[in-house]
């Protein structure tokens, strides 16, 4: 067992409360740890919002599901007089295969279902901010 | 190094033109000769989309994100330009700005500060052209008015009345550029890419 010593520690726990915007160790996790994590900020009119989110699912009903979204969401910015910069989405999708060897043979292990990061990036004029994050919230809510 | 500055509005097609346009400067059997190619992608959001497209595509990239490269990253946009001169050493750097982007901007960045010349060629969408064009005004006529080229893309999307109309505003926005009008969804010819490049013969 370690002696050392513990005069100054606090050991009760957080001495700080967690307003937005706070950095500590946990809030960070908190905030990187989110699914979808969305950003978003204003720039010369628009409305430029950028979100992640992983998932593991197949990727035809994954591409299938988010087209319809997409088209829904232009659809609602349409009807409230935004106009589409664009709204773009990527997906990245991985596979694990995984080789492993202990006394002679290797075996060889594949994931069954995809790895999948979902990458959106919107840039949207005439609709508030608020709006906007709203309906992508939304959107990501219905993909889940 | 030659620069070349791909810019217009969001969702004009410049990817589209761009894939395009690299896969005919980097493969020698559609030219004389094939050139070594780096593309500089702009973003202004946090995620980048049409880098992975293009790197996927076998192409040499190099991201710019979280920013306007004529404005908020004109420093960034700079050193990374240097930057790739010096490390890749290319026969051609591609800058594809964001949408929101003024190329004028970003060529006088290039050569006041490390005196870097650079065409521009600005990508014009002929099928969202008369809903933009008044409340888009300013960004429009910015984004033409300084251009060597301009393409007016998706013309398989518009009629020949509106693409008259939209070339003739184009003209008053720049008396200079040559206007060209082109359709992604088919192969451009390559008389076009030199025009594009300037390297006609």
């Amino acid at each position: 067992m370690n002696d050392h010593i513990h005069t100054g520690h606090d050991h009760s726990g957080h001495a700080h409360t967690h307003e937005d915007g706070c950095a500590c160790n946990e809030c960070r996790h908190e905030t990187e740890n989110k699914n979808p994590s969305i950003s978003s900020h204003l720039q010369d009119g628009a409305c430029i919002v950028s979100a992640q989110y992983h998932t593991c699912m197949d990727a035809e009903a994954l591409g299938i599901r988010l087209t319809e979204l997409l088209e829904e969401l232009a659809s609602k910015i349409n009807a409230h007089g935004g106009i589409i910069g664009h709204i773009k989405a990527s997906l990245d999708i991985h596979r694990a295969e995984m080789y492993s060897v202990t006394e002679e043979k290797v075996t060889r292990k594949s994931s069954q279902v995809p790895d999948i990061t979902l990458c959106l990036a919107a840039i949207v004029f005439m609709v508030p901010e608020e709006e906007l994050l709203a309906h992508i919230k939304t959107m990501f809510q219905k993909l889940a | 190094m030659k620069v070349l500055i791909l810019g217009g509005f969001l969702g004009s097609g410049k990817t589209s033109l761009l894939m395009q346009l690299a896969r005919y400067m980097t493969d020698s059997s559609d030219s004389d000769s094939a050139y070594k190619v780096v593309i500089l992608e702009n973003e202004v959001g946090k995620e980048g989309i049409d880098d992975k497209l293009l790197r996927g595509n076998g192409f040499n990239v190099e991201n710019l994100f979280n920013g306007c490269a004529c404005c908020t990253l004109s420093g960034e946009l700079v050193a990374a330009a240097a930057g790739i001169a010096e490390s890749c050493h290319p026969d051609w750097l591609v800058i594809e700005t964001t949408g929101l982007a003024y190329p004028e901007l970003i060529q006088d960045n290039l050569a006041g500060g490390i005196g870097m010349y650079s065409r521009i060629c600005t990508v014009t969408d002929a099928s969202r052209w008369s809903r933009l064009r008044i409340p888009m005004h300013a960004l429009l006529e910015g984004q033409a008015e300084r251009a060597d080229i301009i393409l007016i893309n998706k013309t398989d999307l518009a009629s020949e009345d509106a693409l008259s109309q939209m070339e003739a505003e184009l003209r008053e926005m720049n008396q200079d550029a040559q206007i060209i009008r082109t359709s992604a969804l088919d192969k451009i010819d390559s008389r076009i890419w030199q025009k594009v490049l300037g390297v006609e013969e």
